[in-house]
This record gives C-alpha cells, sequence and structure tokens, in this order.
C-alpha cells in the first residue's frame, strides 16, 4: 500500500482485514469475506446501542468457508462481497461464485445469491450458521462475562427469532428468509438445486428490536420501504458532500483523503434528540455514540465546512447538561456530557453510562464551541437561546470544578469502578505522569483545560457583551480569565525546561513530563507570547515530533511506548489542534510541518486517519504504523483533515467577512478550497505555496 | 399511606422550575399503576405556570407511564434514565421533553459532588 495508488472513489468503510457498514446507531463489522465469527477476530457482530446482535453470520455451502475475491464498499451503509466456496487453491476449478450484498438500514438486509457456471445442475447444501450473545460492547474482549438475563430461541418457518431478557431489559434479534428454508436454533439451511448457468438467491432480513415483547409478531421492514430508505440514504450523503467546499489541490491524495473524511463524517452522524438534527459521533467499533468532548472538537473541526453539525452538537448537550448531583455518574449542575450509552450494564447501573459526566473539558469546551460557532455562522438566535446553559457552564468551573478552590480546573479519580481515571482527553492511566514515570495523586488540574476553561471565560465575556446585554458578567468573566492567565503561567512554567507543567497535585508540585498538551495551550491562547516559540520549538523537536505528526508523550519521558495509545502514539485529531494553537502564535511555517506531515500519513491509511498510530521515528519506519485497536473510522481524525486544511489556508472570520491568509507548505503545491459557506455568504479561499497573504 | 410522588410534585419539584430552559411548556400526563387503582396525573409545565392535577383530562405532549411504587422511588431520587432502559417506566412522545422532565427529578440523596481538598499552590490562591 503506498500514498499515491489509492482509489479516490473508494466510498464504504474498509480495512485491511474487516470491512464496517453503518447508518445511525446500527454497524456490522465482519471479515471479508462477510462472516461474523467471534472465535477468528474480535470486535465483529452486528450492533445497535451498544449491545451486539449478531455474534455469528457464517454462510457455507456444503460445508465450505466462502473466500473473498473481492470486496466493493459501495457506501458506508452498504458493500458488495464475491466470493467462491473453499480454499483459494481452487480458485481456477471454481464453478460457483457466490455474491453478498449487504446493508444496514433499519437493520441487516443482505441479499445472498449464489451462481452455477457449470454446465451441469448443481444440488447444494447452503447453510447460514446465526447466534447472538447480546454481549455489551463495553465487554467485548475483555474476560468473559456471565450474563444475568435469560436467552430464548423461537423457530419459525421462514425466521428464527433469538431474545434475550433481563427482568425489563429485552433485546432481540429476528432473522427472516424469503426463500424457504430448514430453521433450527444455529441458523437455517437450504437445500437447492441451481440449474445449469442458473442462479439462487435469497434475501435475508435482520430486525433489531428493543421493545418490551408483546403479542404482535415483530416483522423486519417491507422491501419496498427499504429501498426507499436506501436511496434517501444515499441521496443525504450526495446532498452532504454537494453541501461542503471543494477541494483543489495539486497534493493528488489529499483530495481523496479530503473526500474520504467527509464520507466519514456522514457515515458517523447518528439522530439527535434535539430538533431533528444529525450528532457527529466518536467513532468505530467502540464508540459509535456521543462523546462530549469529541462531538465538540469534530463541530469545532468542521465549522468553515458544515457547520450544521456544531449547531447540533450545541442543542444535544445543552439539552443533556447536568442538573442534579449524581456522584456514581459524575453529575454536577451545569456539568456537559461525557458519553451516552444504552447497554444492558448501562440500564443496570453496573456502569454510569445512562448520563456519564466523567470528564471536565467537555464543559468549557462547550462555551468555545457556542461562541466559535456564532463567529462562523452569525446564527445570533442560538446563542440568545443557550445564554442559560452558557452561564451555567461557566459558573460550574468555579462552582464545581475548582475543587482546591485556586482557581484552577481540577479533577477527582471517577467514583465508578474500572472508569479511565482521568477526565481530560488522555484518560488511560499512564497518561498523566511526572518525566521519571511517577503518577501524581488526585486531584489533578492538567495544563490544557486551564486553558479551555481560559478560552471560555474570554469568549463567555464576549457573548455577555454583544448578545446577553450583560456588560457587568462580561467584565468579571474577562478579569477571571486575565487573573488565571497570570497565574497559570506562573505556577505551571517550568523555566529550566522552558514548558509548562503537563499538571499540577494539590501541594503545588509541577507533574513535569514533556507532553504534546503544549500545543492545546498554544490553541486556547493562554500561553504567554514570549514563550510561545520555546513550546513550538518542543513540538517539532525530535522528541515530540515523530516525522509524520506530534506524539502525545515526548521520547525519553520514562512511560514512553511507541505504541502506548496517550503515552507515545500519534493522534491526528490532537495535531489539528497543535497546528491552529501554531498559528494562533503566529508560527504559519511550523503549522504547515504539522499539516503536511499528517497530510502525508493519511495516505497510507488509504485516506482514513485512524483514531492513532504509531509514534515511530519516520527515519525508522518508511510508513505510518498502525496502532492495533485503534478505533477507524474515527470522526475527529476525519475532522482533522478539515481542520489542518483550515490551518493551511488560514481561514479566519472577521465580522461578516472570511480572511484568508494561506501559508502553504511547498511540498503541498497550490490548494484551493471553493464554495466556502457562512455569514459572508459564499467564498473561495486560495493558497499558493510561499505565499504569505492572499484575501478573498 | 401516603402518595410520595404526589407529595413531590406539589412542593419540591417546583423549586426546580428554573432548570428548564426559558420558554419550555408542555403538558405531561403520568399513568401510575397503583395496586387497586390506575392515578392519572396532568402536569403543566410554561412560563411561570406549574400545575399537578388529576383533572382537566387534555391532550398531552408526554404520556409517562410506571407503576406508581417505581415512580415513588424516581421521586426519591433514583435514576429515570436507568429505569426507562430497564422498561421499569415508559413514554410516548418527543425523548427531549423527557430529558426536561428528568431535570425536574432529584438526585440520588447521598451524593454530594466530588471531594474538594484545600490547594497549596498558586500563590494568592495559596501557594
Amino acid at each position: 500500500m503506498g500514498p499515491s495508488g489509492f482509489p479516490a472513489e473508494v466510498a464504504g468503510i474498509m480495512d485491511a482485514d474487516q470491512v464496517s457498514i453503518l447508518e445511525g446507531f446500527t454497524f456490522l463489522v465482519s471479515d471479508r469475506n462477510g462472516d461474523v465469527d467471534p472465535a477468528a477476530r474480535d470486535p465483529v457482530g452486528l450492533y445497535y446501542l451498544d449491545t451486539r446482535f449478531l455474534s455469528r453470520w457464517i454462510v457455507t455451502i456444503d460445508g465450505k468457508r466462502l473466500t473473498p475475491l473481492s470486496v466493493d464498499d459501495l457506501q458506508y451503509f452498504e458493500a458488495r462481497f464475491f466470493l467462491v466456496p473453499g480454499q483459494p487453491t481452487h480458485y481456477v476449478n471454481a464453478t460457483l461464485s457466490v455474491i453478498r450484498h449487504r446493508s444496514i438500514v433499519s437493520g441487516l438486509d443482505e441479499e445472498l445469491q449464489i451462481l452455477n457456471h457449470s454446465g451441469d445442475p448443481a444440488d447444494l447444501t447452503i447453510r447460514l450458521d446465526a447466534a447472538s450473545d447480546f454481549a455489551d460492547l463495553d465487554d467485548i474482549g475483555r474476560p468473559a462475562v456471565r450474563k444475568k438475563g435469560r436467552y430464548h430461541h423461537e423457530v419459525g418457518n421462514h425466521h428464527l427469532h433469538l431474545r434475550y431478557s433481563r427482568e425489563g431489559f429485552h433485546r432481540a434479534t429476528l432473522i427472516q428468509s424469503t426463500e424457504p428454508a430448514e430453521v433450527d436454533r444455529d441458523g437455517m439451511t437450504f437445500a437447492v438445486r441451481i440449474p445449469p448457468n442458473g442462479s439462487w438467491a435469497t434475501r435475508l432480513r435482520v430486525a433489531t428490536d428493543i421493545s418490551a415483547p408483546s403479542g404482535d409478531e415483530v416483522t423486519g421492514g417491507r422491501m419496498p420501504m427499504l429501498r426507499k430508505l436506501k436511496e434517501g440514504v444515499r441521496e443525504d450523503l450526495d446532498r452532504w458532500i454537494g453541501r461542503a467546499p471543494r477541494l483543489q489541490c495539486d497534493f493528488g491524495t489529499l483530495t481523496a483523503t479530503y473526500r474520504r473524511s467527509l464520507i466519514d463524517l456522514a457515515a458517523l452522524r447518528s439522530p439527535s434528540i434535539e430538533g431533528g438534527g444529525q450528532l457527529p459521533c466518536a467513532g468505530l467499533p467502540w464508540l459509535n455514540t456521543l462523546i462530549g468532548r469529541q462531538s465538540i472538537f469534530i463541530s469545532l473541526q468542521t465549522l468553515p465546512f458544515l457547520p450544521e453539525l456544531a449547531a447540533t452538537t450545541l442543542r444535544t448537550l445543552a439539552a443533556y447538561q447536568g442538573t442534579k448531583l449524581d456522584d456514581f455518574r459524575e453529575e454536577e449542575p451545569g456539568k456537559i456530557l461525557h458519553l451516552l450509552r444504552w447497554s444492558e450494564s448501562t440500564a443496570f447501573e453496573e456502569r454510569p453510562y445512562a448520563r456519564y459526566f466523567g470528564s471536565v473539558d467537555a464543559t468549557p469546551l462547550f462555551v468555545v464551541l457556542l461562541d466559535e460557532y456564532e463567529r462562523w455562522t452569525g446564527d445570533v438566535e442560538l446563542v440568545r437561546r443557550l445564554e442559560n446553559e452558557a452561564r451555567r457552564a461557566l459558573n460550574w468551573l468555579d462552582e464545581w470544578g475548582d475543587l482546591a478552590g485556586d482557581g484552577y480546573l481540577w479533577y477527582q479519580r471517577p467514583r465508578a469502578p474500572g472508569e479511565q481515571p482521568n477526565q481530560s482527553w488522555k484518560e488511560s492511566e499512564r497518561a498523566i505522569c511526572y518525566a521519571d514515570g511517577r503518577l501524581p495523586g488526585f486531584p489533578r488540574a492538567t495544563c490544557e483545560v486551564q486553558g479551555y476553561a481560559y478560552d471560555a471565560k474570554i469568549r463567555g465575556a464576549r457573548l455577555a457583551r454583544t448578545f446577553w446585554g450583560d456588560p457587568g458578567y462580561a467584565d468579571r468573566l474577562e478579569h477571571q480569565a486575565y487573573a488565571l492567565r497570570e497565574r497559570f503561567n506562573r505556577d505551571y512554567w517550568l523555566p529550566d525546561r522552558r514548558y509548562y507543567a503537563l499538571a499540577r497535585e494539590t501541594d503545588g508540585s509541577r507533574v513535569d513530563a514533556l507532553a504534546s498538551n503544549l500545543g492545546h495551550l498554544l490553541w486556547s491562547g493562554i500561553v504567554d507570547p514570549d514563550r510561545a516559540e520555546a513550546l513550538v520549538e518542543h513540538l517539532l523537536g525530535p522528541r515530540l515530533f515523530s516525522g509524520w505528526g506530534v506524539r502525545t508523550l515526548a521520547a525519553g519521558q520514562s512511560n514512553f511506548n511507541p505504541v502506548g495509545y496517550h503515552i507515545g502514539t500519534v493522534w491526528p485529531y490532537d495535531n489539528s489542534v497543535i497546528a491552529e494553537g501554531m498559528r494562533r502564535y503566529g508560527f504559519t511555517t511550523e503549522a504547515g510541518t504539522v499539516a503536511q506531515a499528517i497530510f502525508e500519513a493519511g495516505a497510507y491509511f488509504n485516506g482514513r486517519l485512524p483514531e492513532a498510530f504509531a509514534g515511530y521515528d519516520r527515519q525508522l519506519t518508511t510508513f505510518p504504523v498502525r496502532y492495533p485497536t485503534a478505533s477507524s473510522p474515527q470522526g475527529w481524525s476525519a475532522g482533522a483533515i478539515l481542520s489542518l486544511l483550515r490551518t493551511v489556508l488560514g481561514l479566519e472570520t472577521y465580522g461578516d467577512h472570511l480572511v484568508v491568509k494561506a501559508a502553504v507548505p511547498p511540498r503541498l503545491g497550490q490548494i484551493a478550497l471553493l464554495g466556502i459557506c457562512g455569514r459572508w455568504g459564499i467564498a473561495d479561499a486560495l493558497g499558493r505555496p510561499s505565499t504569505t497573504a492572499s484575501n478573498c | 399511606m401516603t402518595d410520595r410522588t404526589a407529595e413531590y410534585f406539589a412542593g419540591p419539584a417546583r423549586r426546580r422550575m428554573h432548570l428548564l430552559p426559558s420558554g419550555f411548556a408542555a403538558t405531561i400526563r403520568l399513568d401510575l399503576r397503583r395496586p387497586d387503582r390506575m392515578d392519572r396525573w396532568y402536569l403543566t409545565l410554561g412560563e411561570d405556570e406549574f400545575s399537578f392535577r388529576r383533572d382537566g383530562e387534555r391532550e398531552a405532549d408526554l404520556v409517562i407511564a410506571a407503576d406508581g411504587e417505581v415512580f415513588d422511588r424516581l421521586v426519591a431520587g433514583e435514576d429515570p434514565t436507568t429505569a426507562a432502559l430497564r422498561n421499569e417506566i415508559t413514554y410516548r412522545g418527543p425523548p427531549l421533553i423527557m430529558i426536561y422532565f428528568e431535570r425536574l427529578l432529584p438526585g440520588p440523596p447521598d451524593s454530594h459532588g466530588p471531594e474538594r481538598v484545600p490547594g497549596r499552590g498558586g500563590g494568592d490562591h495559596g501557594r
């Protein structure tokens, strides 16, 4: 796989060994032959609302498994597999071929077609093995969990109904075939004779059901209705791409990467409870749901391109804003949501995900997004409508976020057992560490959230003065922000290292690991301008910059591991924030270096940047190495491409105008972004290499 | 036997009215199954309006149904979202109205927020 040769128009979602299709809250991950077989690899299966509804879905012909010849991933919700029975050595003699054409639209719809290429009739036993463990998504890949509910099977003439119940919690999978089958508890068998040069086909419908059992028979959708739904999804995708600005550029793979990113962002939208909009979800397979922080960052990244995601995110997070104290869920009045799930462990309060508030960054970022949204769209109505919610979020910073009473934003270890210890984006255990590997005690005040809090107050002040008619509140917020900035620059700065501490402890200890969080500080504007250059030097120095991007933790730190989740891998989203931060402080060339590295890495992933990739030095590996369990597609990785384009083109708003101050790295050549819609109407942005300024 | 749900909506729930979004108005019907009867309540919410009454049958924006005993636990701080996931309460109508309705319910009585620790860093804020 090389950077030059991937097809520009591949629309679906396909990684090296797996094929995923999704739509809304339903997704299916299978092997490349279309089978779901957790014994071979996990996570696979059909999932809906964080529960696995199919954990086995295997087609055999006369006992032989199918081997893929090719896979067309037609759309993000649709894939077609071309297969032959048996092992690859039999290719030359294949007299049968198989086509599986599946889509996710209101459950799973799969057409199984078998073609007989010989001059003789073929008598075949076609078997579909199907099962569901109704596993909780969060339990997959962990030691086997004993399910507390009961399984039921109902075998019909054309259908198999698999059910799971625990008290009032019900999940059911209904599998139906249009062709007659011999149905048993483990699947269905078709004994067929296919005439010479003829074919046989059946349509399999899998409905996922979460309602309580009733007298009504559960049925899958009718075919004409499904076709209509499918066309609807297709048209919606075309409109989505049509609304986004068009990219033209000399750097060949970037147009394809951009298009792929737009499609992945479309795929990862889910219906919102609010206003009929579409909400950006985090990523497959682990997080096909709302994560406050990620939905906010995706919204920020996509604002200049598709501002509708930001509007839905703001309205939805406002609706879910905390209003009470709930220690298990880390809920406090004014706090912004971290995560939502609908799984069994959620329902029975074994996990806090019914509404989990275990992050301290989403709340200030919510205010940042509200202000930034207005700057791009001019949608004053929403800013006024969410005044109370924004004020409550700002109030939370002081009332509940400042646990040490010293003006910083702190977090304790979450109280629900088993949750990630850190309530900032680098959630994992060893991510917040001293250079020598020690872990600080709790509570912790990581540096980047202080930057977000500063930014939220500055932006809150603008909103209060301009739209809420409350200049007194604006003055107070600004005063607090300036005091925070001054305090932060004194308390977090490590003069001998020339960077800011990663975090602080309540005894005043500075957690001194060198990490990518420095870039977020630039992004938020909390950094003293005299110190920006030192941070940029660190970020692009050999310890943090791998050549493919900025590592989460610098090489040489005790906990550094190039394949460690938040302790050495490169995160495209992180890099998009860092690059925009460099740009904010005037380091345009350096921002371009980061953007170019990520654009180049994108080409090696067929245009689909995963959540994270390995932090090996570029000179060591000539291509970016995949991180084993990274989510892909991942919303804020796709969004990173858009954000980095914004950075190199230097897109900013100024009143009702779009300002373009492009600084395109020479290797990228010319970049043009056409049809950027916003409060200015429609505008184009053009960036030539070595151009320092061009306005449109 | 006292009806804890009725008591809650007659008193404490009003004090959470300010948590509803500005301009929010809705009529919510509660169908509560009691051992010997079905109680039907109408909760009317609006700008400066809060009423919880049994009479005045009318069209509701949201209908919530549950055992009265389940609802009595919700007004004492049990979580409504997980109760809905377990189908102990069911509702018909826009989920958004349900989310706003849940704001009127209290949090768990034993929750006090994160533990505060006096900071000793930070100059005039205590270095």
